[in-house]
This record gives structure tokens, C-alpha cells and sequence, in this order.
């Protein structure tokens, strides 16, 4: 094959489809090589960028190999809804959002700016926002997503705080609101900004964004951000539409001295949220579990240290397995009247789906206090990895019931879903106790000490009684008994691995 | 049997199958209702479609294309087989050619072995080497190319 006697420039035979589609075999710095071939190359790359990169109004500047003046260019002809920012990226986000000084294209009306991902640097272009003014065109008004780094909490809260007034609220459709791990700041100085971030920012503004829906405050580093408890007091004020709300990483109990020396349990009340139907505060410490709405139905405390107070308080500098402070002796029962609240009793009545996974720390109260409040409205009970140390011998017919299990089962019998995976301290006997959950559809025992033989009779006894059990998460078994069990009880879907769910991972090793 | 014909009048008697690995032929026959008309190819030269069809002979018992989800997985990767290696080793001239009959006929596994040549031909090459493969001009000035590297610096560690 001689090329060099015919070779051809593909640009000038082939469509721009095809050529787009030669370049998308291409990797990024391989198209980088190509950019410095000619002016028609770079010409049909930026094309190519615009195509791929901003097809769905989507700018993820990750992925872009382009210069601040050519993504101007690009923004300017795609009408951008959604920006995605990288640290690498700052030049040509800075031409994006910001006035771009330092380049020549000047870019302004932002008004379809959707989503907005950013980093650290965002506190410039907050800075460059409060200049202009909030009626600018260079802030995206119409914003619906927007994650920003935790960091910024209160520059945020301070630039839509200094740029609302009563006829005017900026950000008036953002839904979507998410705090993320700050990529560079260490856990000291997230301390310090939630140290400042206090009701003093409240009284300066008070700021409604009032359709947010969605907020997520996530820390994924793997310091725990010694977040107080400012953060969840302010959502209930600044968010007063929220539905869900979730906590990732987060320190939320009091830590300030003039709280301990009151020795106040500090306890995040949602109450007020109307709109409220899932709150998931997922590897963080609390003290007492949240106060929620009737509406809220989804409750998920996984990995998280709650230690809510059975009767007096708390008190500080207790270990993690301290909860006997607080238990009564050995044959008292319990009744709703023990506990410190009463008027509120009720409050988890509403919850259908709880989880309180990858909990090891969570005491015998505290699941009698959640489920004991649900119910019969509880339909999924997910506690993957906690262990239930309190499962407890059969008990004599005087004495009183400690069996965890026959007491869950007795509160909640409207279980659809129960998890026990990871549970050592289950046993055969427990499994046979299932049989009394007359809905029970699905069932987690993975990891538990239920033997294969002991599983079998309990799925004999769950034909019997008539139960829909339909999927069974089991792995006490070789492959071939799995096979049998399979085709013994061909109805139900066993499945050996259990996924657990999003947020496991990080408490798992 | 198929009778196409191509732009420059030539003829070819082509098993149906064979023929329909061209979504484009495909449609017309079923347009057509009856095998025995001649279709014309009027975008493609006989040497062209002669090619076309040595390639769609042999690739004719491929199973159907994949579906939207492995497309992702398979733009990744530029392997192409070896006897299709061999059928694209022809002049540039003809490659595009391929090319575009197998972009007008519609003949997407084709198409892609194609762009996957082409990429091939790009990748791990500096700007000048594909500047000579193409036989392009660089038509930057020193100071212009200059200006591109240092504007795209922030991006270098990519």
C-alpha cells in the first residue's frame, strides 16, 4: 500500500458525521496532536467538542482540551444548561461563568445555565457575582442543580442573602442544592467554617430558597467534617420545601463549650418541614435520632451513631457501649410512659422504610424506640450489619421478653423487607420465628449463622403457612445445595449476594 | 438474487442476503416488494460497491448489529479483525470511498471499521507525522502554533 501517493486530507472528502465519528476512537491527548495539524483540523475539533461535549448542553471542562477563548466560543453557540468543573479547568471557567477579564470574549446571559458543578474557585466567581449586582446576566438565575463544596457554605448563603430582597429572591427555581467535600481544604478549616457559619449569618440575612426540594450535605473525605449542628438547624428555615434531606460524613452533635456546659443534647428537628419524605443521615454522629414530619416515610441511619437518650440525659464523653447507662435493670418492662417525651411519641408513626445498616453501635432502645413507633406502618426494616447482640436466649414463660427478633416481629408485623445480613447472633430458631411476618416478601440473611438445613425447613414452613416470600438473600450454602434449594422452591428468587446499599462501602472496611 | 447497479452503469447479481447487510438496499427491496427489479446505486462506482460487497459476502452471516448499549464499550477500542485488516489495506482514495458508500448505504459495522482505520492512522503520531500521512500543509504560523500550546498549558496534564 502506497498512501503518499494518494493520500488525502479526510477533512476535505469525508462529512463532518464521519469525521466526528473517526475522532471519537480517538483519545483526548491523541486529539490534542491533532489540534497543531492545520487550521481546518483545529476548526473541525472545536466543532467536534461542541458536538460531543455540549450535545446535551452539558460542558463537563474535565474532559475539554480547549482554551479559555475557544470555550467561549463554544458556550456562546451552545447555550450551555449545565457546567462541570474540574481544578484544572479554572481558565476556561472562569470564561464561563465569570466576566472573563482575562480573556477577550466578554460572556454574558447565563439564563440557561441549569446545573452547575464547581469547585474551591467558586468563591471567586461568588465574589465577581456580588459585584455585578444579582440582576446581572452573569448569574445563571435559572439555576435547578447546583453541588458546591462545603467550604462555600456561607459565602453562598451570604451572596443570596446580600443579593435577596422582598421582591426579589435569587435562585428562585434551584431544586437541587448539594454541599460536597471540599478537594483541598483539610478538615481543620471545614471546622472553622462551620465554627463561623453561625445564627449571627441568620440575623445579618435571612435567606429562603424556596424551591429547593433536594439538599445533600456530603463529605466523602475521610475525616469526619466536624460539622455542629448548624447545618441541619438552618435547613428546616432556609429550605422550608425540602422532601429529602441527606448527610453524609458529618459530625452533628453539639460540640460548642457553651452547649456542654449546659449539657444540651442537640437534636435536629424537621418537624416543620411539611413536605418532608426522606431524611437519610448515612456514616455520621448524631445524638438523637431527627426529629421528623408525619409525612417523612424513609428514615435510613446507616452507619450512623445515634445515641438517643432513654430516660435522663445524655452525658458527654461517654464511650460508644455506654448505652447501659441508661438501660433499666433486668426485669422492668418497658412502657411508653418511660420515655422523656412524650408528647412526641409519635412521631416516627409515619415511617415505612427504615434503615439503620452497618450500625454497630445501635443499642437494643434505639431500635425499640424507632420500631416501636412505627409500627404497623413499617414495611422495610433493613439492619445489614448491625448486630442485635441482645437477640437473646428463649426466655422463660415468666420472665421478660428480651428476644429482639419476637419483639420486632410482634411491633412491626407489616414487614415486606427485613435485612439480617451480617447478623452472627441469628440463628435457626430466629429464622423459624420469620413465619409470624405474614407479608414478609423479601428476606436478607446473608452472613448470618442460619444453617442450610435449618433454611430449608423454614422455607417448608413459609409454604405452608402460604407467605409470598418471593426473594431470598442466603449464601450458607455450596453451589449444588443452591441448585437444589432453587429447584425445590422454584417460586422464590435466592440469590446468594446481597448488594448493600450506596453509602455501605466506606463503613465496610 | 439482488441486481444492483452502480453509478457508472455496471451491474452486479448479489445473493439477498448479502445485499442486505445495507439497511439502505434492505428498505428499497421491501419498498420494492419484488426481487427481480434492478436497484440503483447512483452514489457509488462499480469498483467501489465491488469492493462494498466483497465485504458484505463475507461479514454476511455476522450476527445483527449490537444493540445502543455496546456501542459505548466497543468506541473504546480500536482493534479491528484481520481479515477486514487486510480488506481496508487499500490507497486512502479507495478507503474514503468505502467509507462514504458505506455511510450513504448505510452499513454501520463497515462504516466503523472504516473510521476505526482512519483513527488508526492518526494514533500515537505527532502533528507533523499526520500532517505527512494526509498530506496536509500547516498553515499555522510559527507564532499561531506557539499560541495554541501555551494557551492549551493549563490543560497538559490531561
Amino acid at each position: 500500500m502506497d498512501s503518499r501517493r494518494s493520500s488525502t486530507d479526510p477533512l476535505t472528502v469525508v462529512p463532518g458525521e464521519i469525521v466526528h465519528m473517526i475522532l471519537s476512537y480517538l483519545t483526548v491527548s491523541e486529539l490534542w496532536d491533532l489540534q497543531l495539524v492545520c487550521r481546518g483540523w483545529d476548526e473541525c475539533l472545536f466543532e467536534f467538542f461542541v458536538d460531543t461535549q455540549v450535545r446535551h448542553g452539558v460542558l463537563d471542562l474535565r474532559k475539554m482540551p480547549m482554551s479559555g477563548w475557544r470555550l467561549a466560543r463554544t458556550v456562546k453557540a451552545a447555550r450551555v444548561v449545565g457546567v462541570t468543573m474540574a481544578a484544572t479547568a479554572v481558565d476556561a471557567y472562569m470564561v464561563v461563568l465569570g466576566q472573563g477579564q482575562a480573556v477577550t470574549p466578554k460572556l454574558s446571559g447565563l439564563d440557561s445555565l441549569r446545573r452547575l458543578t464547581v469547585d474551591n474557585r467558586f468563591g471567586l466567581v461568588l465574589d465577581d457575582w456580588k459585584q455585578s449586582g444579582p440582576t446581572s446576566t452573569i448569574v445563571p438565575n435559572q439555576l435547578t442543580t447546583l453541588e458546591l463544596p462545603l467550604v462555600l457554605v456561607q459565602q453562598f448563603y451570604e451572596f443570596v442573602g446580600g443579593a435577596t430582597s422582598p421582591s426579589r429572591v435569587v435562585f428562585a427555581n434551584l431544586d437541587r442544592l448539594s454541599f460536597t467535600s471540599d478537594t483541598t481544604a483539610t478538615s481543620a478549616q471545614d471546622d472553622k467554617r462551620w465554627a463561623d457559619f453561625s445564627p449571627d449569618c441568620f440575623k445579618r440575612n435571612f435567606v429562603v430558597l424556596p424551591a429547593v426540594r433536594h439538599l445533600a450535605i456530603v463529605n466523602t473525605n475521610n475525616t469526619r467534617a466536624a460539622v455542629n449542628h448548624r447545618a441541619l438547624d438552618f435547613v428546616p428555615m432556609w429550605m422550608p420545601r425540602a422532601e429529602t434531606v441527606t448527610c453524609v460524613g458529618l459530625e452533628l452533635y453539639c460540640r460548642r463549650t457553651d452547649d456542654v456546659t449546659r449539657d444540651v443534647a442537640y437534636r435536629a428537628d424537621f418537624s416543620s418541614l411539611v413536605r418532608l419524605s426522606a431524611v437519610r443521615i448515612v456514616n455520621c454522629q448524631l445524638w438523637l435520632a431527627p426529629r421528623l414530619p408525619p409525612t417523612c416515610k424513609i428514615l435510613c441511619l446507616d452507619g450512623t451513631m445515634v445515641r438517643i437518650a432513654v430516660r435522663g440525659r445524655p452525658r458527654l464523653n461517654e464511650s460508644y457501649d455506654a448505652f447501659e447507662y441508661n438501660e433499666p435493670r433486668a426485669h422492668s418492662v418497658y412502657d411508653r410512659t418511660e420515655w422523656p417525651e412524650p408528647n412526641t411519641i409519635d412521631e416516627y408513626a409515619g415511617l415505612a422504610d427504615v434503615s439503620v445498616g452497618n450500625n454497630p453501635w445501635l443499642g437494643r432502645f434505639q431500635l425499640w424506640f424507632i420500631t416501636g413507633q412505627c409500627g404497623i406502618s413499617l414495611s422495610r426494616l433493613d439492619l445489614y450489619g448491625t448486630p442485635l447482640t441482645f437477640l437473646g436466649p428463649p426466655q422463660a414463660q415468666d420472665g421478660p421478653e428480651y428476644d429482639m427478633l419476637r419483639n420486632l416481629i410482634v411491633r412491626c408485623p407489616n414487614l415486606e423487607y427485613l435485612g439480617l445480613g451480617r447478623q452472627p447472633t441469628v440463628k435457626d430458631r430466629h429464622a423459624f420465628d420469620l413465619v409470624r411476618l405474614e407479608l414478609l416478601k423479601q428476606l436478607c440473611l446473608v452472613g448470618t449463622a442460619v444453617a442450610y438445613d435449618a433454611m430449608v425447613a423454614v422455607l417448608h414452613e413459609f409454604a405452608a403457612a402460604g407467605r409470598e416470600l418471593r426473594v431470598l438473600y442466603y449464601d450458607g450454602m455450596t453451589a449444588d445445595e443452591h441448585a437444589d434449594m432453587r429447584a425445590q422452591f422454584a417460586a422464590i428468587d435466592i440469590r446468594q449476594e446481597f448488594h448493600v446499599g450506596l453509602y455501605y462501602s466506606s463503613v465496610d472496611h | 438474487m439482488v441486481k444492483l447497479t452502480s453509478s457508472d452503469g455496471e451491474s452486479f447479481d448479489v445473493e439477498k442476503d448479502v445485499a442486505e447487510r445495507s439497511v439502505l438496499i434492505k428498505n428499497m427491496i421491501e419498498d420494492v416488494g419484488d426481487d427481480s427489479t434492478e436497484i440503483p446505486i447512483p452514489n457509488v462506482t462499480a469498483n467501489v460497491l465491488k469492493k462494498v460487497l466483497e465485504w458484505c459476502e463475507h461479514h454476511k452471516s455476522d450476527p445483527a448489529p449490537a444493540t445502543e448499549d455496546d456501542t459505548d464499550a466497543r468506541k473504546k477500542s480500536t482493534d479491528i479483525d484481520e481479515w477486514d485488516q487486510k480488506f481496508m489495506q487499500v490507497d486512502q482514495e479507495m478507503l474514503f470511498e468505502i467509507i462514504l458508500a458505506a455511510n450513504y448505504l448505510d452499513i454501520k459495522a463497515l462504516l466503523e471499521v472504516g473510521c476505526k482505520t482512519v483513527a488508526n492512522m492518526i494514533k500515537g503520531k505527532t502533528p507533523e507525522e499526520i500532517r505527512r500521512t494526509f498530506n496536509i500543509q500547516n498553515d499555522f504560523t510559527p507564532e499561531e502554533e506557539a499560541q495554541i500550546r501555551r494557551e492549551n498549558e493549563w490543560a497538559e496534564d490531561r
